[in-house]
């Protein structure tokens, strides 16, 4: 029997060929984000690895430098043997670390870009999603709204905030936005582990938020998209200061 | 009323029951699924193991049925004070492949299967549920509509045992019905989304109206209830 699948868009979104250079790299991020979304859980065997990169799309080289990578950063064990191969360590994952490690290799453009785009992919479900969800599903965006306004740390807001941005997009009745959500939830997560540590952040967030389920519920599609587009300047701001300090701290 | 309207209603109280027809099958296999894995062990103990074989079965003796695209079972963890567990069969090609869902609250993609519309109606209302079009995040990725029946044993929940339809399959095998009706008709669910229609741009998922306008005092249209499904068939503004 073959091993079981996650979900489809997922795998497509983690297992996407790379067709740029700092491919070792970018491996080890894309593979981290696995991690980091329940992809892999603990102890989960990675694929063999002429497998992985055929998946992947990179010589098998380049795969073996990334898990040498992720070895160091204690995310992948490897065992020898008859039933060895490499396993997934999730208990060594680091969030915050994550977050600001990508702060760090990221220019203010391509952080800017990267917020843009989490942004437009988030309000444009908003603004449908206004128009055509049902009442049940209006109620599920309400639960998540309220979950993210008493998230107490910066993993139950990333998470819930996760849920409430997928649910919009399945609420706007678009396979290519939940696609498109899904991909924006693994690209920006690491981020959002650093920028939720703030609790100010969260509570003006979680207001654009509310005001965003509000103008869904009373089907106003251009309040619904400001509302959620407010809550993700708010995100990019405090990360585009965030990302300064670090590169000020750096420079020292 | 003309002569006409009545040809009409007598084709949407057809089509209606051609509808009902076909969801009555899916609910007939899964409820005899559920009377075999119930039947197979009397140990509780591990009741998700009965229903690995019973959903992969039913799968493999409707292998003609291409409108199935996938079935599986889900345990009530709150009545049984256990862990959520799932099992899920997928078509692929011509063999099933188990389809693995995160169970877990932590997970950013956890999949809550226990607050869906295909678990937590069948379980609270006790009667075959039908959920959806959807799109079924962390689940199929697709739109869906799920066919789903609780289980209980001795007036205890045990889950929910379901299957998935293929949508666009499903609605191409309505087409040439629904052409026939030479109307503006839509089959709708309980929510008045759209299933199938006869109107180009009243795609599958959309709303009859969009939300913004819904409390306009529309006339009381025609329609020609699902059986007891919550999905009806209307007849909507030329």
């Amino acid at each position: 029997m073959a091993a079981p699948q996650t979900s489809d868009i997922l795998r497509s979104v983690i297992f996407t060929p790379f067709e740029y250079g700092g491919r070792t790299k970018a491996i080890v991020e894309r593979l981290r984000n696995a991690v980091a979304l329940d992809v892999f859980k603990d102890g989960d065997q990675l694929p063999p690895e002429p497998e992985l990169a055929a998946q992947l799309g990179v010589s098998p080289v380049t795969l073996r430098d990334a898990l040498a990578l992720l070895r160091e950063a204690g995310l992948v064990e490897t065992k020898r043997g008859r039933s060895g191969g490499s396993f997934v360590r999730r208990s060594a994952y680091e969030p915050v670390e994550h977050g600001r490690a990508q702060l760090r290799e990221l220019s203010p453009v391509d952080l800017r870009d990267l917020s843009d785009w989490r942004i437009s992919v988030a309000a444009a479900a908003a603004a449908l999603a206004a128009e055509r969800a049902s009442d049940e599903e209006v109620d599920v965006l309400q639960v998540h709204v309220d979950s993210f306004a008493n998230a107490a740390d910066a993993a139950a807001a990333r998470r819930t905030e996760g849920r409430l941005v997928i649910a919009l997009a399945t609420a706007s009745q678009s396979l290519r936005h939940t696609r498109a959500a899904v991909e924006s939830v693994v690209d920006y997560g690491p981020l959002l582990s650093v920028a939720y540590q703030s609790a100010d952040l969260r509570a003006r967030v979680a207001e654009c938020h509310a005001a965003a389920g509000a103008a869904v519920r009373d089907g106003h599609a251009a309040d619904a998209a400001v509302a959620i587009r407010a809550a993700g300047l708010l995100v990019a701001v405090e990360l585009a200061n965030y990302a300064a300090d670090l590169s000020a701290e750096a420079a020292k | 009323m003309s002569t006409n309207a009545t040809a009409l209603d007598k084709r949407l109280k057809r089509f209606a029951a051609k509808v009902a027809e076909r969801i009555d099958g899916t609910v007939a296999a899964l409820q005899s699924a559920a009377q075999e894995a119930q039947t197979s062990d009397g140990a509780g103990a591990t009741k998700l193991s009965h229903f690995v074989d019973a959903t992969c079965r039913l799968l493999e003796q409707r292998s003609d049925d291409d409108v199935l695209a996938g079935a599986g079972y889900a345990v009530d963890a709150a009545a049984q004070s256990c862990a959520p567990a799932m099992i899920w069969w997928v078509r692929r090609g011509g063999s099933l492949v188990e389809r693995s869902h995160s169970v877990d609250p932590e997970a950013d993609s956890f999949y809550d299967y226990a607050a869906m519309r295909w678990f937590k109606a069948a379980r609270t209302d006790c009667r075959p549920t039908l959920s959806g079009p959807f799109i079924d995040t962390w689940g199929s990725d697709d739109y869906t509509v799920t066919v789903s029946v609780p289980v209980a044993v001795d007036g205890q929940s045990w889950g929910v045992l379901a299957a998935d339809v293929d949508v666009r399959r499903f609605v191409d095998a309505l087409a040439a019905d629904l052409r026939a009706m030479r109307a503006p008709v839509a089959l709708v669910n309980e929510a008045d989304r759209v299933v199938v229609s006869t109107v180009p741009s009243l795609s599958t998922g959309l709303p009859i109206r969009p939300r913004g306008t819904r409390d306009d005092r529309a006339v009381e249209r025609r329609r020609h209830p699902v059986s007891d499904y919550g999905w009806s068939v209307v007849v909507l503004d030329s």
